[in-house]
């Protein structure tokens, strides 16, 4: 049973793992004020660029870098046509999730003449498990949290990094000002469409390693539509916790959890496809509820502000009435 | 004033044309480069393949018909300003609905085919319109970004139909999961012999005009279009911009529905749908093909429908995979959409023709002074 509970959490922690990468990558656009929609794009086309690059290199940091790079590259091309061209950011964004689900397929089959997969063609590199010297030993606890990919330990830390980036230092500053008020932004000097720019490079920077987590980690080869939706479900993460990265992060456990658990209950269920869809159902669900709770809580907040405002300009009205007292009482004293 | 006008529009219509002929080119391009000895017999088959026989074109009209309707029902979508992709899914769920009314209840049996196929159309339209007032509901209610909830939807559609399929009125003597195949009475004549090209095309035609009285004659239109092009100036001038919002969406999602059953009784015998059908999105490529305008879609889904099936019969006929159409689907949208594309030309058009009519203006000022 232990055994059961401590395969059934690492599985967990392996599924949510591109999930919390993608979650992030949206976390950082979306405090900058914009959706990340292109995030599925840009898992793709890293997870392809890494498996080619550490082909062509063998290296696989090499590689690592040069699938980061694709995926800035898109990120790019999509503030080149949304700042520059003046195209609607999300369509822009649904049309290069689109183009790059058959453009990867496309060079896929350029490099090894088939269309559904690169394994047995070309020899990419992967990263490998780790072992973490003394947790490992401990009984349960070692089994759960030592023996990961490279990946799912640098999806933590960039959690922390991510978050430090936004909330304690100068650039994520002004990514926040821009994304509560552009105009305010503006007018004392930031420049958006810089800020915006920066914002969806380094979210695709992040996202990238969501891809290439699929492709040089979990396998080591890239398949067509690798990502199977997970852009989507980790930037319904990153809105349901608000743009915030540790809620980012639990959210996409959650979703993990959700998955998993399909997972292991398909072999005894003879209905699949309603399990499949119960992950959707409730990622929505749940959406509604946060949104409802949320809107609710803005409404409460005007309202105390409302209190709060009325109460001060009674008390001012009262202040003013007693200094005319004040003043008028002194004067009919001496008259 | 008028002028300007017409120059915009002329710039409008360049745009969309010189977008369309640069993808177009781009696409013959790679095919030249990645094809080494059968070029020509290649780019024979991407430019006149769908115009060979009968069956080709039949495909080209097939496509033709849903992209018409989710293209006018995005055009209100898109055009109130907001971003609902769930045409997407409605496609694959909405005909489950129409199955289960068919083969589970004996009300069809024996009514005939014009009766069935307005039974089907108008399931398949009130499943559509429920299933669109979700995303909407959550945007207009409870502030849940329309987008997010919409592209989850999607996946959720697919797989609800799938069991919905599966629990229902799947054939059970079939080896993939698929629904019965549809009685003569219960489905779009087929025309030419035995091609793809239905009596569903009038569905299509009699709902883009429809789409266009709505769009352009009706006061609803006229509401939902100022909801979109600016939403302040039409709370202030007494619309009720929320409800505008949810009959945009409604009408959307009545469109795809309609889409929906066209695309499902006409094209095929049973139900085939095992993967998302990317009808929803090309309905998307079109409104934005068409700036909006329902007049322009059956243009812009035409285009569309031929550069589909031209894909189709260079994948079939030669090596060239079927993805490098889907890959051009951005270049296209980059040109069509982008706002700056011709746009120094055409302020400086429009600067030089208002330049003119105030001088004119001040000479006949001096004349008559």
């Amino acid at each position: 049973m232990l055994e059961f509970v401590s395969n059934f959490i690492y599985s967990l922690i392996r599924i949510s793992t591109p999930l919390i990468f993608v979650s992030i990558c949206s976390t950082i656009s979306q405090q900058a004020g914009l959706l990340n929609m292109a995030a599925e794009a840009m898992m793709l086309t890293a997870s392809l660029g890494g498996v080619l690059f550490s082909a062509w290199t063998q290296n696989v940091w090499l590689g690592i870098l040069g699938g980061a790079m694709t995926a800035v590259l898109i990120a790019l091309f999509l503030c080149f046509a949304t700042f520059v061209m003046k195209v609607d950011l999300y369509l822009m964004s649904i049309s290069l999730n689109m183009a790059l689900l058959g453009g990867t397929v496309f060079v896929v089959y350029l490099v090894t003449g088939t269309k559904a997969t690169t394994a047995g063609v070309i020899k990419s590199l992967a990263l490998g498990n780790v072992n973490i010297p003394l947790i490992k030993d401990i009984p349960f606890i070692g089994s759960i949290l030592s023996g990961h990919n490279v990946f799912t330990y640098l999806s933590i830390v960039m959690v922390f990094v991510v978050w430090f980036l936004l909330f304690r230092t100068k650039i994520g500053l002004r990514m926040r000002a821009v994304g509560q008020n552009p105009q305010a932004a503006e007018s004392v000097g930031i420049n958006p469409r810089r800020i915006y720019t920066l914002a969806f490079a380094l979210a695709a920077f992040v996202g990238s390693f969501g891809g290439m987590y699929l492709s040089m980690g979990y396998q080591n080869f890239f398949i067509r539509n690798i990502t199977a939706n997970r852009g989507f479900i980790g930037l319904a993460a990153a809105t349901i916790a608000n743009g915030m990265p540790i809620g980012s992060m639990l959210m996409s456990f959650v979703f993990g959890l959700a998955y998993a658990v399909t997972n292991y209950l398909k072999p005894y269920v003879v209905d699949q496809y309603f399990l499949t869809a119960l992950p959707f159902i409730m990622i929505v669900v749940l959406y509604f509820i946060m949104s409802f709770w949320r809107s609710k809580q803005a409404d409460r907040l005007l309202k105390i502000n409302r209190q709060r405002l009325a109460e001060e300009k009674e008390r001012q009205l009262w202040e003013e009435e007693q200094a005319k007292v004040k003043k008028s009482a002194p004067g009919s004293g001496e008259s | 004033m008028k002028k300007v006008q017409k120059v915009e529009y002329m710039f409008e219509f360049l745009r969309v044309f010189l977008g369309i002929v640069i993808a177009f080119l781009a696409c013959i391009v790679i095919i030249v480069l990645i094809s080494e000895e059968s070029a020509g017999d290649a780019v024979y088959n991407f430019v006149v393949g769908p115009f060979m026989s009968p069956r080709r074109f039949g495909q080209v009209l097939a496509r033709y018909a849903p992209y018409l309707l989710t293209g006018c029902g995005m055009c209100f979508i898109y055009a109130c300003g907001r971003f609902s992709l769930i045409s997407e899914g409605i496609i694959n769920i909405a005909p489950i609905f129409a199955l289960i009314v068919m083969f589970k209840t004996p009300l069809m049996t024996n009514l005939p085919q014009f009766v069935n196929l307005i039974i089907i159309i108008v399931v398949c339209a009130i499943a559509g319109g429920a299933f669109a007032m979700v995303p909407a509901f959550g945007r207009e209610k409870l502030g849940a970004n329309e987008m997010v909830t919409s592209t989850i939807m999607n996946y959720m559609c697919l797989y609800l139909a799938l069991w919905l399929l599966k629990s229902t009125v799947a054939d059970r003597g079939q080896s993939f999961l698929t629904s019965p195949i549809f009685p003569d009475n219960m489905r779009f004549t087929r025309y030419w012999g035995d091609t793809n090209f239905t009596s569903a095309i009038w569905v299509a035609v009699i709902g883009v005009v429809v789409a266009c009285i709505l769009f352009y004659r009706t006061p609803l239109g006229a509401k939902i279009r100022m909801c979109g092009s600016n939403l302040s100036f039409a709370t202030y001038s007494g619309i009720n911009a929320k409800k505008m919002m949810y009959l945009a969406q409604l009408i959307g999602g009545l469109f795809a529905g309609v889409a929906a059953a066209v695309d499902c009784f006409g094209t095929y015998n049973s139900y085939y749908y095992q993967i998302l059908t990317n009808v929803g999105m090309d309905g998307l490529l079109c409104a934005v093909m068409a700036r909006k305008q329902p007049l322009f879609v059956p243009l812009t889904a035409f285009v569309l429908a031929y550069i589909r099936t031209a894909a189709a019969v260079l994948n079939a006929n030669t090596n060239i995979p079927i993805e490098l159409v889907t890959m051009l689907q951005a270049v296209i949208v980059l040109f069509v959409a982008a706002e700056e594309f011709l746009g120094k030309t055409k302020r400086r058009v429009i600067f030089n023709i208002s330049r003119e009519e105030e001088a004119v203006k001040v000479k006949e000022a001096k004349s008559n002074a």
